[in-house]
């Protein structure tokens, strides 16, 4: 099932579909949630999975890698995170890249891990986008969705998040904000797999 | 058969395995451009290993085997409550199966006191997933403390013992005690 095409109805949020597939009719905005379900004091929006493409779906996978396992390592590139277990299998993730995604590549640590966490926009960010609030308290409206994991280097806070999302099309693309996004649902299981000390290497990728 | 339950690959020929090859570990460093299939885009995208549902695969990917701990701990936070949670509504689904809860330390102290905390670790969990429904005849545990040929990492800091702290359900179809 493959999407050439997402439109988006009165989105802010700009994205590439990175890879030419055969044309298909056109997906909305509504056809990529489902249901709703209940996550702490949350209710939030899940993702409709059949609209998303079987390449993003987690999935465990035989990946061959030069780290030892229980590292989280993210393939920007290609748009996986991969949760790595013992004798070469991981869980693969898809995931969509934001600009500040793409700024940072290394190795870093989970030194922080939040609950539907509050989201402050980033200085630049609200030079470019004047309309966001200044501060966002936790909640199914908020981008960083239902969990995050913040990456810290020497004990040095880098920025980089891994966290969910409000937007599940924008999963396997590049997009103009953010930095790794995954589904509401990964996140979540990611969340569960990512203890505090999980070291974290970020693929080295062209800028 | 060790702790791991080999995984059963999926039944096409070829698997094809996705090569990560690594430009180094330092931000600041140039290596080159990575020498990576992956990293051009034109990546062999690894086959997934199918997860029937009701299979180990199934527990693996959709419930997750493992909780962590923190240091010198047996206590399940938060973190550990949702995955067995997850895990008692599974074994439910699935009566037939057996489990047996591995607990592991990488803790300070001896390898009595990291065996004695690996068994604190697998009776919690048991007790909590008796506590949702879980028969206890279907459960055993077992320490291997921090036995060094089972650690997931291995180095000297948090982002090893991280790992190492946990226990893990493994899915178990033997009868008999």
């Amino acid at each position: 099932m493959t999407i050439d095409r997402r439109v988006l109805l009165g989105a802010t949020t700009a994205f590439a579909v990175t890879c030419a597939l055969p044309a298909r009719a056109a997906l909305q905005e509504q056809d990529f949630f489902a249901d709703t379900a209940q996550d702490g004091n949350f209710t939030y929006r899940r993702t409709n999975m059949q609209a998303i493409d079987p390449v993003w779906r987690r999935q465990l996978v035989h990946y061959v890698h030069q780290e030892m396992p229980g590292t989280v390592i993210v393939d920007t590139r290609n748009h996986f995170l991969y949760s790595t277990f013992e004798n070469n299998t991981a869980l693969r993730y898809g995931v969509g890249v934001g600009k500040e995604g793409f700024k940072w590549y290394g190795r870093a640590q989970v030194d922080r891990k939040e609950v539907w966490p509050a989201w402050t926009p980033p200085p630049e960010m609200l030079l470019r986008r004047p309309e966001l609030p200044r501060h966002m308290d936790g909640g199914p409206d908020n981008p960083l969705g239902p969990r995050a994991m913040y990456l810290y280097r020497d004990g040095r806070d880098l920025g980089y998040r891994l966290h969910g999302t409000v937007e599940p099309w924008s999963i396997g693309s590049d997009v103009s904000s953010g930095c790794i996004r995954l589904l509401p649902e990964d996140v979540m299981d990611l969340y569960q797999r990512t203890p505090i000390g999980t070291n974290v290497l970020v693929l080295e990728h062209l800028v | 058969m060790g702790s791991e339950r080999v995984l059963k690959m999926s039944p096409p020929a070829a698997v094809l395995i996705a090569m990560a090859i690594l430009g180094g570990c330092n931000t600041t460093s140039s290596n080159g451009p990575v020498a990576s299939a992956a990293a051009n885009g034109d990546a062999a995208i690894a086959t997934a290993i199918d997860a029937p549902p009701g299979s180990n695969e199934d527990f693996i990917v959709n419930v997750g085997r493992r909780v962590y701990f923190s240091e010198s701990s047996a206590e399940l936070n938060d973190t550990a409550k949702v995955t067995l949670d997850k895990q008692a509504a599974w074994l439910t689904s699935y009566p037939a199966y057996k489990i047996k809860i591995e607990g592991f330390a990488d803790d300070p102290g001896s390898p009595d006191a990291n065996k004695a905390l690996g068994l604190r670790r697998a009776q919690a969990m048991q007790a909590y997933l008796a506590a949702k429904g879980v028969s206890p005849a279907r459960m055993r545990v077992k320490s291997f403390g921090n036995d060094q040929v089972r650690l997931v990492k291995k180095c000297a800091d948090i982002s090893c013992w991280s790992q190492n702290r946990r226990g893990v359900t493994v899915l178990d179809t033997e009868v008999g005690s």
